[in-house]
């Protein structure tokens, strides 16, 4: 198969940008990932834009990659809108993937972008609960607060976590955004703190939670001609992107979105969860992370508190997970967040994490990204696995 | 094997589908008679086997519900707190619901039965409650 690398990644830093439009955000992480590739806008073929909710909240609806990369220069060559909710991002870092592999371009760009701050809570409120089936869910008040406190409390329930494993990732999650100069939450927690914090839906708090978020990422994809090694800067090949739909739950159990799209990709890259040293999990509440620990293979079903516990995912174990912060402390700007993963996954490799760089450089990195919602399971999930070479 | 989506061509539009018995007090979904899968809400073509077999069925009006939580953020015209739960129909069937009257030492797997509010367009149109014995 036709061999892709990142060849850049580039990020507007996350949070709260009252003054900055969404050609500003783009404007940034753009300029940056094309910096980062040593290459120029003009050497773009192709462009996978992903967006959530502009629509409803700018007003930007229909062409929103076209609009907003016009301040880049980003003209003439094919952009193609994605969305598929919190799962846009690496939504079209995967269309961007497979438009190399094709054969149909060389050099691509997939970018992500969001501005869900609009001074007006009830609104953007509302713009999130149509990431589900909303003939399902009109006016039941179900925001994914409340599915990840659902999610959890029937883990609780059946003995496979505990509330005090919630709190302590929750600590971990704002220790690492400490860490980010990108992360929209920079303060790190005591538990006390997390216990203490409003009740948003139990047993979730406002600590565990990600918030509205202003933001973009961005990342370059590129054909790899001759031998992949580096040249005095690791390069990052993609070792696998898989992606699967969610479905119509029932009460038998079934395997969830994310373990059948984490196979898809253990597989494609011919390794086993064991062998990853780096990831970024979606944990749009920070407890999500424990789920994802069990979904992606770290662990054993009801192994997740120990495995945090022991240290292993905190910055300098032997897996460090979300060490931007994840979603809950790096900020969930929806388009953007899978672009964002990416892009610190790529950082990590190469060894450019900074504070965040763990023990060394891992060899394999992974990303995986949810979104929306069907009946119980995510509707759209991706996972990629990222290999650092030279 | 060949199956025609004929029938699916054919369905009945979402919108004149019945969501509600309210003779039976119960949520209307299908039944799938190819493979017996149900589904809520009802559908065209089976999610499980893909043959455009369902029919609509009424569900059962009581369930068991799997896990729950209470809600502390308002979302106009809803006040918090409310509370949300997921419940298994004998059916097979996950419903998304608001519950009500659930005590603070009621643990799930907990039985609970469905009620209807007056109007369909009532917010939420429908909700579940423990069964007390």
């Amino acid at each position: 198969m036709t061999a892709v690398e990142v060849a850049g990644v580039g990020m507007h830093p996350f949070g709260r940008f009252e003054d900055r439009s969404l050609k500003d955000l783009a404007r940034v992480a753009v300029a940056r990932a094309v910096d980062d590739a040593g290459i120029a806008i003009a050497d773009l073929d192709a462009v996978y834009s992903a967006n959530g909710m502009a629509g409803l909240l700018q007003g930007q609806e229909q062409i929103r990659g076209q609009a907003a990369l016009r301040d880049v220069g980003i003209e003439r060559v094919p952009v193609v809108n994605v969305d598929n909710a919190c799962a846009g991002g690496s939504s079209a870092f995967r269309e961007a993937a497979l438009a190399i592999r094709a054969g149909a371009a060389d050099t691509v760009l997939a970018v992500g972008f969001e501005k869900m701050f609009v001074g007006d809570r009830d609104r953007s409120l509302a713009a999130l609960e149509t990431a589900a089936d909303i003939e399902i869910v009109g006016g039941l008040g179900l925001q994914f607060t409340a599915i990840y406190a659902m999610r959890l409390r029937k883990r609780i329930d059946a003995g496979l976590l505990a509330e005090d494993d919630l709190v302590a990732v929750a600590v971990k999650s704002r220790r690492n955004g400490a860490l980010n100069p990108n992360a929209q939450r920079q303060e790190a927690v005591s538990a006390a703190e997390v216990r203490a914090a409003r009740p948003i839906a139990d047993p979730l708090t406002l600590l565990m939670c990600s918030s509205f978020c202003d933001g973009a990422a961005a990342a370059i994809l590129r054909r790899v001609e001759g031998a992949a090694t580096g040249n005095g800067r690791p390069r990052v090949l993609l070792r696998a992107s898989a992606a699967v739909s969610g479905f119509t739950a029932g009460a038998a159990e079934e395997e969830p979105t994310a373990t059948v799209c984490a196979a898809k990709a253990y597989a494609e890259a011919g390794v086993g969860p064991e062998e990853i040293g780096v990831a970024e999990v979606h944990d749009a509440m920070a407890p999500g992370e424990l789920i994802y620990y069990e979904q992606l293979g770290f662990c054993e079903p009801g192994g997740a508190g120990e495995l945090l516990a022991s240290g292993a995912t905190a910055i300098g174990g032997r897996l460090p997970v979300n060490p931007s912060g994840g979603l809950c402390s790096r900020g969930h700007p929806v388009g953007a967040t899978g672009l964002a993963q990416i892009a610190e996954v790529v950082w990590h490799l190469r060894g450019e994490a900074g504070d965040r760089q763990g023990a060394g450089r891992p060899r394999l990195g992974l990303t995986q990204n949810s979104g929306g919602w069907l009946t119980g399971e995510p509707a759209a999930c991706n996972v990629q696995i990222l290999e650092g070479v030279g | 094997m060949m199956m025609s989506l004929e029938r699916a061509v054919e369905a009945a539009p979402t919108a004149t589908r019945a969501r509600l018995d309210r003779a039976a007090g119960a949520l209307v979904g299908s039944r799938c008679l190819r493979c017996g899968t149900y589904s809520w809400p009802e559908r065209a073509v089976c999610h499980h086997c893909g043959a455009a077999e369902p029919e609509p069925a009424t569900l059962s009006p009581r369930g068991t519900l799997v896990t729950h939580t209470t809600v502390w953020v308002p979302r106009p015209p809803l006040e918090p707190p409310f509370t949300l739960g997921q419940v298994e129909l004998p059916e097979g069937v996950l419903v998304f619901a608001h519950v009500r009257g659930l005590a603070g030492d009621d643990r799930v797997p907990l039985p609970v039965e469905l009620r209807l509010a007056e109007r369909d367009d009532d917010v939420p149109p429908f909700w579940f409650e423990p069964v007390r014995l």
